[in-house]
């Protein structure tokens, strides 16, 4: 029985685009577009909605939105983009509830920029408004933070359209910048925030995904949980909510991980899909537990920002 | 002692045990070292005899025990000793040396038997910047058939060691250990 979606009180742009979005990409994976609010599951709605009844009861609704949106509540902000709402929409129909508040796509973060600098070669500056200008040296793989400040997490969560890049940089002096960092660490950094929570293309809910080595944990900013995913996937492949199952984790913080883990090539996707049964109680062992929370106590490694 | 919590710190000699362990102990470490007379002398100062030692406290009086083993081959009487009842084993391997994946296969040879039951983290040691032996030693881990981590560490740093510690905890829960005590309820 195929999800059939529908649009209310949103413009013909909006409804365009949403109806090709679900007749190219989604119908093969059980959606169907239909033209009638009262007789969909899922009904994308704006704010000229101007009959709430013509929506069936039971649908699930996903507001577009210029401006904030309850926590909890399923929504797209505008200008609705193709990524956004396939995010969204697969995220609906493996029962997550999407509370992103990016007006970018996922992975259109600073990571994007990054990846752009590196393809490209050489030297770049990245600069923000509200935070320290970042220069990339693609080729020696480092990069280093005006001033030698830390970057916080909100800045890898900022869309890229807030960032401008550069080859020349005007605050280009002597002994201004960080010591030069590994720039595996920004790229861990900003793809473990890129997915908000979801996995970024082509990774979709149904890959199995297995890690192919260990991220080098010792030289990367990590948390404790990411210790034990990566034991988990490790050890054999899994789709997300299994891996989330077995860890006892939330699919968000399984979905940035591995995130993160791909962007540094660590990450498989395995040719056959299938779940694997688990039996293994999600409860942490309570030796481990209690070893893990001694060491927690040692050394400054759980470091929420990127070095 | 055969119901102490404990983990074993293993390699070849010069691979970081007694630092590594004095790293994460600081004074509280108890070493065996002795100067090095014999040709072991051109390598280093002092080598292990016996073992190094440094507890780490848990709830109540339980303590983590960390043993490190004497890296040369003729004191691996003492290999058998550390080993038995071992919750897991951090093994360090010298990415100087010359053949770092042979290295690393003698001791999860000489260690099959107490693997099997546990668990194990490889740590590869004085790795410099652009050299990739961990990749290698993951490459022949994974032909061995074990899922368990490669993690470029710096033994002198605490916070590397506990690193390979908690990598070392996650493939105990998740891995194929069958120690009892790690079945008690949390």
């Amino acid at each position: 029985m195929p999800w059939r979606l529908a649009t209310a009180g949103i413009t013909r742009q909006e409804q365009s685009l949403i109806q090709s979005a679900v007749s190219l990409y989604l119908s093969g994976s059980g959606w169907q577009f239909s033209h009638d609010p009262g007789d969909a599951d899922v009904v994308i709605v704006g704010p000229q909605l101007r009959d709430p009844g013509s929506v069936a009861r039971n649908a699930v609704r996903v507001r577009v939105t210029d401006g904030p949106c309850e926590r909890e509540e399923t929504h797209l902000r505008r200008p609705v983009r193709y990524r956004e709402l396939l995010r969204t929409l697969r995220a609906l129909s493996s029962g997550e509830t999407v509370t992103s508040d990016r007006s970018g796509a996922p992975g259109d973060t600073i990571l994007a920029l990054v990846h752009r600098a590196i393809d490209a070669g050489g030297i770049h500056y990245i600069d923000h408004e509200a935070f320290a200008p970042v220069r990339i040296d693609a080729d020696a793989g480092f990069y280093s933070v005006f001033g030698g400040r830390q970057l916080p997490v909100t800045y890898f969560r900022e869309p890229a359209g807030r960032f401008t890049a550069s080859a020349r940089h005007r605050q280009e002096t002597a002994g201004a910048w960080s010591e030069p960092r590994r720039l595996e660490g920004l790229r861990w950094t900003a793809a473990l925030h890129a997915g908000g929570g979801s996995l970024l293309p082509p990774l979709n809910p149904d890959s199995v995904i297995g890690l192919i080595r260990w991220p080098d944990f010792s030289r990367l900013p990590h948390a404790p949980a990411h210790m034990r995913l990566a034991a988990c996937l490790h050890r054999r492949p899994a789709a997300l909510g299994d891996v989330a199952r077995e860890t006892g984790h939330g699919k968000a913080e399984v979905a940035d991980f591995i995130n993160a883990a791909r962007e540094l090539g660590l990450v498989r996707i395995e040719a056959e899909a299938g779940r694997r049964a688990t039996g293994r109680n999600t409860q942490p062992l309570g030796l481990v537990s209690r070893i893990r929370m001694r060491l927690s106590g040692l050394g400054d490694h759980h470091r929420g920002e990127c070095p | 002692m055969k119901g102490e919590i404990k983990i074993v710190v293993t390699g070849p000699m010069g691979a970081g045990k007694t630092t590594a362990i004095n790293a994460l102990a600081g004074d509280g470490a108890v070493s065996t070292d002795q100067g090095a007379s014999d040709e072991v002398g051109e390598v280093k100062a002092t080598t292990t005899v016996a073992m190094d030692y440094a507890e780490i406290g848990l709830d109540g009086d339980e303590r983590l025990r960390i043993y490190g083993t004497p890296g040369q081959r003729r004191f691996r009487y003492m290999w058998e000793i550390l080993a038995d009842g071992a919750l897991g084993f951090i093994i360090l391997v010298d990415a100087t040396r010359k053949d770092p994946a042979g290295d690393m296969e003698i001791y999860l040879e000489n260690f099959a038997p107490f693997l099997e039951k546990s668990g194990a983290v490889i740590g590869i040691t004085k790795q410099s910047a652009g050299d990739d032996a961990a990749a290698a030693l993951a490459e022949r881990l994974a032909n061995r058939g074990a899922s368990w981590p490669v993690l470029p560490i710096d033994p002198r740093r605490q916070s590397d060691v506990v690193v390979a510690l908690d990598a070392l905890m996650a493939v105990l829960e998740f891995g194929d250990a069958c120690d009892a005590r790690l079945r008690e309820a949390p």
